[in-house]
């Protein structure tokens, strides 16, 4: 057996080195509920102490790999002790986001770096962007031609992917107040160092029409 | 504690003769043709195990595999009903009261051509208890049948009876439903097997040591988790402790998740099998789900082996894809036997 001090965050979250912080999300979910008390999966395995035990552990496991800069100290303390190889790790893709948007200058300041000249110059996003109404769809389709995904976006924006699922594929129902659907858009059209102004009011436009 | 477990059981006593009459089953010229024994337990009454084991007989018999099952549930044998044959009065006692002289003469040919059955329906009532020698000379002969494949049908609970025929080969299904009861067992039994497994590989004195190592650590540790007992093993001797993991891990066993209702977790049993990698330390591989359905109860009660007389159902094709999986996953070898050599070899001093 391996004891619960041997097990390292990853195996005892059974995810590879690389995780993105969305799949860290999916698999500590998936543990609360493996190891929670009425769990058939660990029926009679463990012992009450035990079980809370792992769940102190899972705790410390997610919050340390959830945390970029604990991440990646706890990445080099395993590469130095030869459990992880170099370049398995995760790299984000908002390194050099990391220390910006605390004074308010998100808007300008922390998107990702080389995308602002494609977006805007792109035959397929110019399209999409000269149209009166944007729907969801034509969001998602602007987020595939730019080679994002729906993940980078959520980690970036810290919305749930749900969330963003829903807007793109103009779920009205399952979408927040008008206020906070506005701050979403804002936040997802700012990813792309877009006009958000314009096409958020696009956006909402066809909304509100269609939920009068 | 140490000591509960091995009461009435002359294992410590004779540790020697009995390494040395086991080592037979591992490192004899037959040992090719135990690679092919599938032992089939799960700890709970009624979770399917006979069912599970009749089946797949009969499916592997009829894709031109000489296969042997063998009734080894010895208390409360009935694998023959489940197969269509009715009361046998040849059985494994027979060979045990020395009534014929090899367990060969037990065997039962059955109507389905390549099928044939060692049945316990004629055993003694008490056969359930038989002692230690009997069931190594059982051991001994099984391992000296040639066939394709050996199936035994084991009994519920987690006596020594049922453990050692499991650990008679590296390979086993365990056979679970998805209820809180039958888990419990399920896990009961693999630790049991676990346990054993470990004091099989350690000499007996060696075993005492560790066990009481453990206990000292951590009250109660050695009977509920005998995983514990292997960092303690790694941590007073490396060498053995590795020995010991390698043999764990060249266990191919398998998991069936049975009875299985649409209303149920269909991931429960990958689930189950990642816990046990992940916290005993051994493979586990899991093959699937068998539905439930009322019609095994009716091909029970008509003595029908459930293939034939239900194949366009969900469960027959669960059944029959279980099957193929053990067909394909002929295990590959016994890497116990040396790891069992090199710990016989190892200098005796440090455990004086």
């Amino acid at each position: 057996m391996r004891p619960l001090v041997e097990l390292t965050h990853y195996e005892i979250l059974d995810l590879p080195a690389g995780a993105t912080p969305f799949e860290i999300r999916k698999a500590y979910k998936r543990a609360l509920e493996v190891y929670s008390e009425d769990s058939m999966v660990i029926y009679s395995l463990f012992s009450t102490g035990e079980r809370k035990e792992i769940r102190v552990r899972l705790d410390e496991a997610f919050a340390t790999l959830i945390n970029e800069k604990d991440r990646h100290e706890y990445d080099q303390r395993l590469i130095q002790q030869g459990v992880i190889k170099e370049g398995s790790q995760y790299r984000s893709v908002r390194k050099k986001v990391a220390s910006v948007g605390l004074d308010g200058s998100a808007d300008t300041a922390s998107q990702p770096e080389g995308e602002k000249p494609q977006a805007v110059e792109n035959p397929v996003v110019k399209e999409i962007l000269s149209r009166e109404d944007l729907t969801g769809m034509d969001l998602k389709r602007l987020r595939m031609e730019l080679g994002v995904s729906l993940e980078q976006i959520a980690e970036w924006t810290k919305i749930r992917p749900g969330m963003l699922q829903s807007i793109e594929e103009d779920r009205f129902y399952d979408l927040p107040s008008r206020l906070h659907l506005k701050s979403f858009l804002k936040a997802y059209v700012q990813y792309f160092h877009l006009n958000s102004e314009s096409i958020v009011s696009r956006y909402m436009k066809r909304i509100e029409g269609g939920r009068s | 504690m140490g000591e509960r477990g091995v009461r009435g059981h002359p294992f410590p006593r004779r540790a020697k003769e009995w390494f040395q009459k086991f080592r037979v089953l591992f490192t004899s010229e037959d040992s090719a043709q135990m690679t092919n024994i599938w032992p089939i337990g799960g700890g709970k009454g009624g979770s399917g195990k006979s069912f599970l084991a009749g089946n797949l007989g009969i499916w592997l018999a009829k894709q031109g595999n000489k296969t042997l099952l063998i009734d080894a549930d010895f208390g409360a044998a009935n694998l023959h009903t489940m197969i269509g044959i009715p009361y046998q009065p040849k059985s494994l006692s027979d060979f045990l009261n020395k009534k014929v002289q090899t367990l060969a003469e037990t065997i039962i040919e059955t109507r389905i051509p390549n099928l044939f059955l060692i049945s316990g329906s004629g055993n003694n009532l008490d056969t359930a208890n038989m002692p230690y020698e009997q069931k190594m000379k059982i051991f001994r002969a099984i391992s000296k049948l040639s066939y394709d494949f050996t199936l035994l049908d084991l009994g519920a609970g987690t006596s020594f009876n049922t453990i050692d025929f499991f650990l008679i080969s590296d390979s086993g299904i365990f056979v679970t439903t998805p209820e809180p009861t039958s888990i419990e067992n399920v896990y009961r039994l693999i630790r049991a097997v676990y346990a054993r497994k470990i004091r099989q590989l350690l000499k007996t004195y060696h075993f005492r040591t560790l066990v009481e190592e453990t206990e000292a650590r951590s009250k109660g540790a050695m009977v509920n988790n005998p995983e514990y007992l292997i960092s303690v093993i790694k941590e007073l001797e490396p060498e053995k402790g590795k020995i010991v993991e390698q043999a764990l891990r060249a266990f191919q066993f398998k998991l069936v998740l049975n009875q299985f209702r649409k209303q149920d977790n269909p991931q429960l049993g990958v689930l189950i099998c990642r816990i046990i990698e992940k916290h005993l330390g051994f493979p586990m591989q899991f093959i699937g789900n068998i539905s439930y359905d009322d019609l095994v109860h009716d091909a029970v009660c008509q003595k029908v082996p459930f293939l034939d007389k239900y194949l366009h159902t969900q469960t027959a094709a669960d059944l029959e894809k279980f099957c193929k999986h053990i067909l394909v996953a002929r295990s590959k070898g016994e890497e116990s036997g040396p790891a069992e050599e090199a710990l016989e070899m190892a200098p005796d001093g440090r455990e004086q």
